[in-house]
């Protein structure tokens, strides 16, 4: 990753970050020079997008087409009661500018397609899987397989969530964990939409300290793991996935 | 044994309560379990078999095994 020089309120502003073992002005610097593409701005958009702005990531991509519903406000941060019909991604946008000023914001105002995936995640370091269904995940999956790409998912439900880095030249990929979509994953009730809503705030915070150890170096991140965290036992759990070596994807 | 129905499986356990135990008689195929238990086997898309990712089909468990399974979560 590239890095660049930061000013002296950058390093007044980062100083948290700058004091850190084996971060320094370098990895705040590699932040500054990072892309990252967040895909969906819903619960774990909302939050990985604000830490990765909080964080001093230079330019964050912005992808989502909805309009702000009273059922997102029990833990879509970005948004507020007065925001109601109105269009996430301006939102998001307004709200992680005032947060941090010093980011270079690129907002698509669509939803990702195959049509379009190549076009857009070719121009940024690492995704970010904020999405609210497979037929996305997939889409994101395929085209940064493509690309040589990683890209940072998760997903929530209830009071379960998963997330894992997927990188195909370094591990397995999604389709290597969940190969296909079922019907019955396209087509399900409000009721099985239920989660709780402090658990996209802890994923989304997992995925945005992912894109971070990606972009800085530091630690390992979680290619060929899928960590679960479950609400309700207070647990997290780390277990290995494995390449398919006849995965549609990434298999030879 | 112990099955850990995660995400929206939950809905099809008794009670809705996530986990289900059971005093097996001997080895049984998973999916066997599932459709007594009456969760939709082609829901389940993940299953974690004492810490370990196995496939659906073909697994067999006994007493003393902690599964989780969980569906295809596509909540954001």
């Amino acid at each position: 990753m590239n890095k660049i020089d930061l000013t002296v309120l950058e390093l007044e502003r980062y100083t948290r970050h700058v004091s850190l073992p084996h971060m320094g002005s370098e990895g705040q610097q590699r932040l500054k020079g990072a892309s990252v593409l967040i895909v969906g701005l819903g619960g774990l958009g909302s939050v990985s997008a604000l830490y990765l702005t909080l964080a001093g990531v230079g330019r964050v991509g912005l992808i989502e087409k909805d309009r702000v519903s009273l059922h997102n406000l029990h833990r879509q941060i970005l948004y507020t009661s007065d925001d109601l019909g109105e269009d996430k991604l301006s939102l998001a946008a307004h709200s992680l500018k005032q947060h941090n000023p010093e980011v270079d914001l690129k907002t698509y105002p669509q939803r990702l397609t195959q049509d379009n995936a190549l076009d857009i995640i070719k121009d940024f370091d690492l995704v970010i899987d904020g999405t609210d269904n497979l037929e996305t995940r997939h889409v994101i999956n395929r085209t940064c397989a493509t690309l040589g790409k990683a890209f940072i998912y998760a997903a929530v439900n209830l009071f379960d969530g998963q997330i894992s880095v997927f990188q195909a030249s370094q591990g397995p990929c999604l389709a290597c964990v969940f190969p296909q979509i079922s019907q019955a994953e396209q087509e399900k009730s409000p009721e099985h939409l239920a989660v709780l809503n402090t658990l996209p705030a802890v994923v989304g915070a997992l995925q945005a300290a992912e894109a971070i150890k990606m972009i800085t170096g530091l630690g390992k991140p979680l290619i060929g793991k899928l960590l679960i965290y479950n609400a309700l036992n207070a647990t997290f759990e780390r277990v290995e996935i494995q390449k398919n070596p006849i995965c549609q994807v990434c298999g030879k | 044994m112990l099955l850990y129905a995660g995400g929206y499986l939950t809905f099809y356990t008794p009670d809705q309560k996530p986990e289900v135990e059971r005093v097996l008689p001997g080895p049984v195929a998973l999916r066997d379990l599932l459709t007594e238990i009456g969760i939709p086997a082609a829901e389940v898309q993940l299953v974690i078999l004492n810490g370990e990712i196995v496939d659906l089909n073909g697994t067999q468990v006994q007493n003393l095994d902690v599964v989780k399974i969980f569906p295809g979560v596509d909540g954001g």
